[in-house]
């Protein structure tokens, strides 16, 4: 979930590069908010989340705890990205449950180690599940 | 008049007048006889005369032949000398008797009635009984046959009226001695109001001499004229009308200085009585003029200082008794009082106040006064509220200090406060926008980010994948896009790096300087071994900072330090602190290029820099970062510093 195009260029960029992956692109927060409340009947929950912590509408935040408190998909992993580098915003993301922080970087290989993240915590992810998509 | 001309005791006055009037009458008839005029008479008459003129009396009658030196005496004369009736008396006989002191003198006035044929000459004698006498006598010569031939004379005792004139001189002398030495200033009219007398102190005073103002009236001599040069006459004069009315008058009165000058009095005219009535006045007089000016500056500063407390709009009272039971108040007390107590509220003389501390009431004992009146100790800025009739809280800061007496007792207390309600909210107001505009200054650069990281990563990729698709002079300009976009990012980290130590909050606990150091060499370690610096840095104390913020500034100052480093020689860095008036005192010290004083202050703004990117790269933040960090830790930071020589940078931080 990301609404600026450059970024939403790289996470591809970065994803891509580590891995195969189906992306679906939600550009503000209600939207995002509306696809998963419209997921709780059917089984297709993302197998990641990216999500940028500044979105138009509901604020990152806001779509992090309405995803945790939902009947579905609440277990989904969930990257948080952003351009802030504040303590504080990390340590209120993560005590929202966010799996992982990614503070975007102003240079393209740094911006690449988001894929190396994404895949450490699907691997995670399917070792405890046991399911991988 | 004075004592010394007192007449003595009515009776003994008599007496002796009579004894004077008995005496003149026998000079009378002595006069008479004398060798020009008068002819040879008979002596024996004449003794036998005198004799019968002192019978009752106790004075002895004596004739003396001034050829033989033949001397007759009357049994009196015994009797006045204590002698033995059968001793036979002689002119030395009798010099003998006297005191020794007084035997040359008795010969000489001897010598001198035979020559004048007038003698008088007071004497001593030791009477065997009585003891010391002074006696008195008085004689006159008889001619006889053109010479004086005879000397016939009394002789009275006259120790009774000696020493009582003894006693009257001594008398007259203590009064002298009181009235000369004393200050206040005295004057005796007479009973046509003449000055008859004035004591030194009086006539210092006035400036007139007691001849000078002998005998004329004392009002015309220092009483004559008012402050305003109008004439006073003597008949509105309270002064003088204590002898008509005969009575004792009192009060303040403005005199005339000799030199024309005026001065202040007070004093006090009694009438004089003696064994007839009254016969003056008495006029006791003190200078007030000193204490008038000093009671007129009193009063005039009292007024200042009332004036000025009612003016200022600080509320004050003031206890006057160590219990506090009478207190005043200005009129910004009654005020704030009326304020707090609402409509109705009666202006009250008391403390008249609901205060708070932190929210709780205070008791009367822990009211700002009663606790300086009770403690005697000075309560220094505190913070108070006062609560209103409707329940609003005015915030007051004050101070109250007890009051003492001479002894050192506390006798009261005095407190003043300040109502700082406007300018609290001012200053809340302050800090909200103060907030306001950090939050705004910190979310516009952090909003600026996003765009620029955006330029910076797109020009990247462009360089990456498609520089083989650009000319030379394309490539270029897009290394320049790049270049400035890295550029921009720096600033803008470093912008947000500055807004935030406002944001921050300020850690109390001491930590050790040496870790922030050891932090800060160790992010610096690559620039330090590529540009091979030496490092030295002294015993570092525990300071009450935020070892990150610590750090932070250790980084700038010795990152400065490696990055303007002097390329002939190998960079020396030393760091040190030391203790100086409650602070420590960090000096960091390289042998770099150094800094031209006129910059000293200009290199701490924000943007500033003192070289352009080509030759030293930064943004120009580093330092003001360094001096938020440090003011607000209530420090300070400045460079020492000359061109060529290497610069100190120091900073002080609270103990």
């Amino acid at each position: 979930m990301e609404d600026h195009d450059a970024d939403v260029f790289l996470i591809r960029e970065a994803l891509s590069a580590a891995m195969n992956a189906h992306f679906v692109v939600l550009r503000n927060g209600a939207e995002a908010a509306g696809l998963l409340r419209s997921a709780g009947g059917s089984p297709s929950c993302p197998d990641l989340v990216i999500l940028d912590l500044n979105l138009p509408g509901l604020a990152g935040g806001e779509v992090l705890r309405l995803l945790r408190s939902g009947a579905v998909c609440h277990e989904v992993p969930v990257i948080v990205v952003t351009s802030s580098d504040l303590q504080e915003d990390r340590a209120l993301v993560l005590g929202l449950g966010a799996n992982a922080y990614f503070r975007k970087p102003s240079d393209f290989d740094s911006f690449m180690k988001l894929g190396a993240v994404a895949r450490g915590l699907l691997e995670k992810d399917s070792g405890a599940s046991g399911s991988r998509s | 008049m004075t004592a010394r001309e007192q007449a003595p005791p009515d009776e003994t006055r008599r007496e002796l007048e009579d004894l004077r009037s008995r005496v003149a009458e026998l000079e009378a008839r002595l006069q008479k006889q004398t060798p020009s005029s008068i002819p040879p008479y008979s002596l024996s008459q004449h003794y036998e005369l005198l004799r019968l003129s002192q019978l009752h009396g106790e004075a002895a009658v004596w004739s003396l032949d001034l050829r033989s030196h033949e001397f007759e005496v009357t049994p009196e004369y015994y009797a006045l000398y204590g002698l033995d009736p059968a001793t036979r008396v002689s002119p030395g006989q009798w010099i003998e008797s006297l005191h020794p002191d007084d035997r040359e003198p008795a010969a000489k006035a001897l010598e001198r009635a035979r020559q004048t044929g007038d003698f008088q000459f007071d004497f001593r004698i030791r009477h065997p009984s009585k003891g010391k006498r002074w006696l008195a006598g008085r004689g006159r010569a008889v001619a006889e046959e053109g010479t004086f031939a005879r000397l016939v004379g009394i002789t009275t005792d006259i120790t009774e009226r000696r020493s009582m004139e003894q006693a009257l001189e001594n008398q007259a002398r203590l009064t002298r001695a009181i009235t000369d030495n004393a200050s206040t200033s005295l004057f005796i009219m007479d009973d046509r109001q003449h000055c008859v007398f004035m004591n030194p102190a009086a006539e210092k005073l006035t400036g007139y001499t007691l001849a000078e103002a002998q005998g004329r009236p004392l009002h015309d001599v220092v009483h004559h004229t008012r402050p305003d040069g109008s004439p006073y006459p003597l008949s509105e004069c309270p002064i003088d009308r204590a002898f008509p009315e005969n009575d004792r008058m009192q009060g303040e009165e403005i005199f005339v200085h000799k030199d024309g000058s005026f001065y202040n009095v007070a004093y006090t005219a009694s009438p004089l009585r003696d064994a007839k009535g009254i016969n003056g006045t008495v006029i006791e007089v003190i200078d007030i003029t000193e204490q008038k000016r000093i009671l007129e500056n009193l009063r005039r500063r009292t007024e200042e200082l009332e004036t000025i407390l009612n003016l200022v709009p600080m509320p004050v009272w003031i206890a006057l008794d160590e219990r506090c039971s009478q207190v005043q108040s200005n009129r910004a007390a009654q005020l704030l009082q009326e304020t707090a107590g609402g409509p109705g509220a009666s202006p009250s003389s008391g403390m008249n106040l609901t205060l708070l501390r932190d929210g709780r009431e205070l008791d009367p004992s822990e009211m700002p006064l009663q606790l300086a009146a009770a403690s005697g100790e000075p309560q220094l800025d505190f913070d108070l509220e006062a609560l209103t009739w409707d329940g609003r809280k005015v915030a007051l800061v004050g101070s109250a200090l007890p009051l003492r007496d001479p002894s050192g007792a506390v006798r009261g207390s005095v407190c003043a406060l300040m109502d700082y309600s406007a300018r609290k909210n001012i200053e809340n107001e302050l800090r909200r926008l103060n907030r306001e505009l950090e939050q705004f200054v910190y979310t516009a650069t952090h909003d600026l980010q996003e765009p620029i990281r955006t330029v910076s990563i797109f020009s990247e990729l462009l360089i990456r994948r498609h520089s083989h698709r650009l000319d030379g002079q394309a490539a270029e300009f897009l290394e320049r896009v790049r270049g400035g976009a890295l550029r921009m990012e720096a600033l803008i980290r470093d912008l947000l790096e500055y807004t935030r130590i406002g944001a921050l909050r300020i850690s109390a606990q001491p930590a050790p300087a040496s870790a922030a150091l050891e932090a800060a060499l160790e992010n610096l370690a690559g620039a330090i071994r590529s540009a091979n610096v030496s490092i030295r840095a002294d015993q570092l104390p525990e300071v009450r900072m935020d070892p990150v913020h610590l750090q932070q500034l250790f980084q700038n100052l010795i990152g400065n330090a490696i990055k303007y480093r002097e390329p002939s020689r190998p960079p020396v860095i030393h760091v040190s602190a030391e203790p100086r008036d409650a602070t420590w005192q960090f000096s960091v010290a390289d042998n770099g290029i150094g800094i031209d004083p006129i910059h000293k202050e200009r290199i701490f703004g924000l943007f500033k820099r003192l070289h352009n990117a080509s030759e030293y790269s930064g943004t120009g933040i580093g330092l003001a970062i360094c001096q938020r960090i440090v003011e607000r830790y209530g420090g300070r930071i400045w460079v020492e510093s000359r061109p060529g020589e290497g610069a100190t940078f120091r900073f002080t931080i609270p103990v």
